[in-house]
């Protein structure tokens, strides 16, 4: 199990995570993300690992 | 008939598009070697740091790098820096480079776009343009010793480095060439009101206004002459006039380019006119366009890859663009030109086709432009179901 760290100080709200993993990540209200499930199984490492690679200002990691 | 795990993947390129052609390929099952090649002494990196970070923060700049070494193990990518393409033969299948042929059973063409320069003042010190990392090396050492910049072209580039300047109490005037700023990039209104975030930073903005020449001493520039008569005072010049497909390599092969652009036709699948070939990114006209966007750049690169793979998708990303201009968060969703533009509060414009919601632009407003390119997504998928 991994688990999805989100630093909304870095966070621009581009919604790069949003657009390739919408179950793991939304863009809130406040226009920053919102980590919908932080715990991460294995069967979706993969792509929830290729969301957070994907964010323009590195605002998201995954520990575990 | 060789074995499908020694089919060798070149790419060429090694930037968003490239990288994400990588990762397409074998996240589609991809297991032969991949070659991505590159014309820079830098691993894959991002580009949009370049106008922003690289030029404001007060940190020495580093290679912001799209991967960590470990993730391009992982890859299994073999990475040619500093290597540049000559020409392309597409019946034997192989790439001429400065470090010696190169075959491919597949290959992806990710080489970008080069920045445009004007005639007279490319090669003068303290002129610039603005696409590589070390461009953004040298016009942040060039910004940090000027009083005066004259940025030519107010288009996305032009403004984040005169926010940039801004932000080090540079002077700045914008030169543009059209009557109206943006006119490619959003409708009137938007661009009525991103302007004004340059007036309200005090960034002098002239349209209808062209350079009709430069004065310069052994220092470099010291100012540029303007077709209304006027004079500018300038220690830094920078262009940011557009930029052209890099496509000067693949003359005389058989990859078909688009008239107009320029770019490498491709259908929406990425794939090229010549078999076992496929384009991404700036490089690339899908359909008759040029999206020359991050968010498309690695979306095409992905799909590019994933369908060299065997994977049969379709790019369909909707558009999508932000930027930052003195401390302003600007985002472009959707379609933003040719639809009917209404100004709502909160920063934003919305574009409307037959009533309906097709695009926005926001100033400080990422909610409801998240909650239109969430709703715009959806659409995507329902209409290619």
């Amino acid at each position: 199990m991994s688990v999805i760290q989100a630093d909304k100080t870095v966070c621009e709200g581009i919604g790069m995570c949003e657009a390739q993993a919408d179950n793991y990540f939304q863009i809130g209200d406040d226009g920053l993300v919102d980590v919908l499930a932080a715990e991460v199984p294995e069967s979706d490492r993969g792509y929830v690992r290729a969301a957070i690679d994907s964010c323009p200002v590195s605002a998201l990691r995954l520990e575990g | 008939m060789s074995s499908f795990h020694d089919r060798h993947l070149l790419v060429v390129g090694a930037g968003l598009a490239g990288l994400r052609a990588v990762e397409g390929a074998r996240g589609a099952g991809w297991d032969g070697p991949i070659t991505i090649v590159g014309d820079e002494p830098h691993p894959p990196y991002d580009r949009p740091p370049l106008s922003k970070a690289a030029l404001t923060s007060d940190e020495e700049p580093v290679v912001p790098v799209l991967r960590s070494c470990e993730v391009l193990e992982d890859l299994q990518v073999r990475h040619l820096p500093g290597v540049r393409v000559h020409g392309l033969d597409t019946e034997r299948r192989t790439v001429t480079t400065s470090a010696g042929d190169l075959g491919y059973d597949a290959l992806v063409i990710a080489t970008g776009s080069t920045a445009t320069t004007l005639s007279g003042l490319t090669g003068l010190p303290g002129v610039h343009v603005l696409r590589r990392y070390d461009d953004a090396l040298a016009v942040r050492d060039s910004l940090a010793r000027s009083r005066r910049v004259v940025i030519l072209g107010a288009g996305f580039i032009g403004s984040e480095i005169a926010s940039a300047a801004r932000a080090r109490d540079v002077e700045v005037t914008v030169v543009e060439a059209s009557s109206r700023p943006l006119k490619r990039a959003v409708g009137p209104r938007a661009a009525g009101r991103l302007v004004g975030l340059h007036a309200e930073a005090g960034v002098r903005l002239l349209t209808r206004t062209t350079v009709s020449g430069v004065r310069s001493s052994d220092r470099g520039v010291d100012a540029v002459e303007l077709s209304t008569g006027e004079t500018l005072t300038a220690d830094t010049v920078v262009l940011g006039i557009g930029a052209q497909p890099a496509t000067a390599w693949l003359a005389g092969s058989n990859v078909a380019l688009d008239a107009r652009t320029g770019g490498v036709l491709c259908d929406r699948t990425l794939a090229t006119s010549a078999p076992g070939v496929w384009a991404a990114g700036d490089v690339a006209c899908v359909e008759g366009e040029r999206r020359e966007h991050w968010t498309a750049a690695g979306e095409q690169g992905r799909v590019a890859g994933a369908n060299a793979a065997g994977a049969g998708e379709v790019f369909a990303a909707v558009p999508f663009a932000w930027s930052t201009w003195h401390g302003h968060r600007i985002q472009v969703v959707g379609e933003t030109t040719a639809a009917d533009e209404e100004e709502r509060g909160d920063g934003l414009v919305v574009y409307l086709r037959d009533g309906r919601e097709v695009g926005a632009v926001g100033i400080d407003s990422p909610a409801p432009i998240a909650r239109l390119r969430r709703a715009l997504a959806a659409q995507h998928v329902t209409a290619d179901a």
